[in-house]
């Protein structure tokens, strides 16, 4: 039940985000974004059960791999994020197909900004789908235990978004494909400390300095893209004037 | 009389009593709790560096509320002078180039102290970017000094029209 609370926090807390893309784009409307966020929702069980799982069990049976990671061959353990990256941002883009969303293709601010919200989406559906997978293995934690998983899922949730804003960005601006490339290997390289901590190679607490890191690094540059942005189509609030030189 | 100031002071309100309360509350209980699982864990040092972390984190926001009263801002004979606890910033008269009230527009990523009723530092603003923050709303109606060097202030006095006065004779006193 401790993990299902974590989940809900992570959740409201994940939403709260979307105010980093307020005032980006007043094109699209409420029941875009609602639509957006729903059909987005439904990417991380999906890629999970039809995609991720079949192939990992297609690698391990193939190459007789154990399915610890804690026994496999190194090489396998940086492959892992590798594809892991591959699937996850490929699926993100299928909501592009449906015509709500791809009518906003050609718009920059409004595709960025539908991109945050599909990796959101995403984020989400990943908190409730490793909460549910977990929720019987996370009975033995306390709540304060758990509290990780609250605070990891959201970074998760927020990475999700930077990374998708910017996979939707490029596709905006025609270069779908170096942006793809791009947010792959950041995805790769976010995932690996997770993976080696797995196998044992990394104690939890470095795994989450390097997120924490990471987030640091990126939030900077990501928030003058935001800014750009932003000024294209930001209204500055009436002022009254006191005094003025 | 060059020592002669005019003290106005904002309006204070209750919200960040309450919300300090509650995170001082909130952060030290967790602190209890670590203190406990630390014991358990023999040490771990992933629990410690949290522990500092909510330490450092209890004790600004101690500091921070005990100060909060100490907000003021001070006309004097050549700079307004805007005051928080140790923090002040000193604005000299012949540097003001406008004096506007207006709503700001809020940015989830900026650093500063940012909480309903109390915004202090720099704090980034999505229709202004940074304003140095020495009051006791978030948003609405806030007084904005901007100087020469395109600096923004934002103030919240409680006697808003006549610090707004006694401003403006100090601008005009120094004939600029």
């Amino acid at each position: 039940m401790n993990i299902i609370i974590w989940s809900i926090i992570s959740t409201i807390l994940s939403l709260l985000l979307l105010l980093f893309i307020k005032d980006i784009d007043k094109n699209i409307n409420l029941k875009t974004k609602i639509f957006t966020i729903l059909i987005s929702l439904s990417l991380c069980p999906v890629v999970n059960i039809y995609i991720k799982r079949p192939i990992f069990y297609f690698i391990e049976n193939f190459f007789n791999i154990s399915n610890e990671l804690k026994n496999a061959p190194f090489i396998y353990i940086i492959i892992i994020p590798i594809i892991v990256s591959i699937t996850e941002e490929t699926i993100k883009i299928f909501p592009i197909i449906f015509k709500i969303i791809n009518k906003y293709r050609n718009e920059k601010n409004s595709f960025f900004s539908l991109g945050f919200i599909v990796g959101l989406g995403f984020g989400i559906g990943e908190i409730w789908y490793l909460a549910f997978n977990f929720i019987e293995y996370s009975k033995k934690y306390s709540f304060f235990e758990l509290s990780g998983f609250g605070s990891e899922r959201l970074f998760a949730t927020f990475l999700h978004g930077f990374m998708t804003s910017l996979l939707f960005y490029g596709i905006s601006i025609n270069k779908g494909l170096n942006y793809f490339l791009f947010v792959i290997f950041i995805h790769t390289i976010i995932d690996l400390p997770p993976a080696f901590y797995q196998a044992g190679y990394l104690p939890i607490y470095a795994t989450y300095l390097f997120i924490v890191i990471f987030l640091f690094i990126i939030i900077k540059p990501y928030h003058k893209i935001i800014e750009h942005l932003r000024n294209e189509s930001l209204e500055i609030n009436e002022e009254k004037i006191f005094f003025k030189r | 009389m060059g020592s002669m100031k005019i003290v106005y002071k904002p309006k204070f309100s209750f919200w960040p009593f309450l919300i300090h309360t509650i995170i001082i509350s909130f952060t030290s209980y967790l602190i209890n709790i670590l203190l406990v699982y630390i014991k358990l864990s023999n040490n771990e040092l992933g629990l410690i560096f949290s522990l500092i972390a909510l330490i450092i984190f209890d004790i600004v926001s101690l500091f921070l509320i005990i100060i909060y009263p100490t907000m003021r801002y001070e006309l004097r004979q050549k700079e307004l002078y805007l005051i928080c606890g140790p923090f002040k910033d000193i604005i000299e008269y012949e540097n003001i180039l406008k004096i506007s009230k207006t709503n700001l527009k809020y940015d989830l990523s900026s650093s500063g102290w940012k909480i309903p009723g109390y915004a202090l530092f720099n704090i980034y603003y999505r229709d202004r970017k940074w304003v140095k923050m020495y009051s006791t709303r978030l948003l609405k109606d806030i007084i904005i000094i901007e100087t020469i060097n395109k600096k923004l202030y934002g103030l919240s006095p409680k006697e808003e029209m006549d610090f707004i006065k006694d401003l403006e004779k100090k601008l005009k006193n120094k004939n600029l």
